[in-house]
């Protein structure tokens, strides 16, 4: 029998082997957490932006555009495009002074965008305005080129996918868009 | 990437200031206690989603916060000084019958305090508790000198 002034501290409680053990379910879900932490980690998540290029005889297009967005985020459709060789617009006229040839193209370029692409945003807003459902005139500057931005708010989750075409003087680039948007 | 970061911060900062406030939080809620523990959530939320209230968002959130417990649980069990850095010690706050007012100071124990534990365990003086001793979950532990243990007589049972 031990005397109640013997010690000055309760006794400490037994050594073990701190070995650890995991049940299947448990080694599951850390994986699962380990690989969602990673893959958020390295940015597989996020929202990103992707730029695509295409051209054409008399056309040179770039459009940047939100490849993953998430759920109730804004995202900003971004569409360059230049108009080479011989001024083919609407309404182009070649430059005082110079041949016709090499007179930088003046007018408009024409951008369509397809409805099924823009079917998941909503809060579409374009610059310059979209003159009728998606269709956008872009004028063009001093050295043939034009620009384009749509902003979007995703709403739907789910792949968005559709074309972005770029007319001009009867030639067309069409570029392929694909667009995540994560729930 | 981003909400993986605040977290983390988030998550040792709550661990932190929980270990700053001292065992006495975790024990019994006051209902100042309860006030502070849920104005935690509130405050911390925004910091840690920001303006992204997608599912996506939670589920990485989400995902980051277990994966901190389940880290800290492994490394606690497999790393006994880490246990007691997060977890702290238990704290003998009496002994043989005597108060030690150092740790209860630390604490912020009061004897009443000491003497309500007592009643819970049929006690009614301090010079019966050979030891008292404040767990690291703040509930206070109260082992009675050897002398006051007995068994009831048989008369003193009562079956209902």
């Amino acid at each position: 029998m031990s005397n109640d002034g013997e010690l000055s501290r309760p006794p400490e409680p037994p050594p073990l082997e701190r070995k650890l053990r995991l049940s299947w379910p448990q080694g599951l879900m850390i994986v699962v957490i380990l690989v969602t932490v990673a893959v958020a980690l390295a940015g597989g998540l996020d929202p990103e932006m992707e730029r695509v290029a295409a051209t054409s005889r008399t056309l040179e297009v770039q459009v940047e555009y939100p490849a993953r967005l998430r759920h109730s985020k804004r995202g900003v459709f971004r569409v360059w495009v230049r108009v080479t060789g011989e001024g083919e617009t609407t309404g182009g006229a070649p430059e005082p002074g110079r041949s016709g040839a090499a007179g930088p193209p003046t007018g408009a370029v024409t951008l369509i965008l397809d409805p099924a692409l823009l079917s998941g945003y909503d809060e579409v807003a374009a610059v310059p305005s979209f003159d009728r459902a998606y269709v956008a005139t872009l004028p063009l500057g001093p050295a043939g080129a034009a620009m384009a931005t749509i902003e979007v708010r995703a709403e739907r989750a789910g792949w968005n996918r559709g074309s972005l075409r770029v007319a001009a003087g009867g030639d067309t680039v069409t570029v392929r868009l694909r667009s995540l948007t994560l729930p | 990437m981003e909400i993986v970061a605040r977290v983390v911060f988030i998550y040792f900062a709550i661990m932190l200031g929980l270990r700053a406030l001292g065992k006495r939080e975790f024990g019994e809620l006051a209902p100042f206690d309860l006030v502070v523990l849920l104005l935690i959530p509130e405050i911390v939320s925004s910091a840690i989603v920001g303006s992204d209230f997608s599912v996506t968002g939670a589920f990485v959130a989400l995902a980051t916060l277990f994966g901190l417990v389940i880290a800290t649980s492994i490394l606690s069990f497999r790393y006994p000084r880490l246990d007691r850095v997060i977890s702290g010690t238990p704290a003998v706050i009496v002994a043989n019958g005597v108060l030690i007012p150092e740790p209860l100071q630390l604490e912020r124990v009061s004897p009443a305090e000491i003497h309500d534990a007592l009643h819970r365990v049929g006690l009614e003086r301090i010079d019966q508790v050979r030891w008292a001793i404040l767990e690291t979950d703040g509930r206070i532990t109260i082992i009675p000198r050897e002398s006051v243990i007995r068994l009831p007589d048989p008369g003193e049972i009562r079956m209902p």
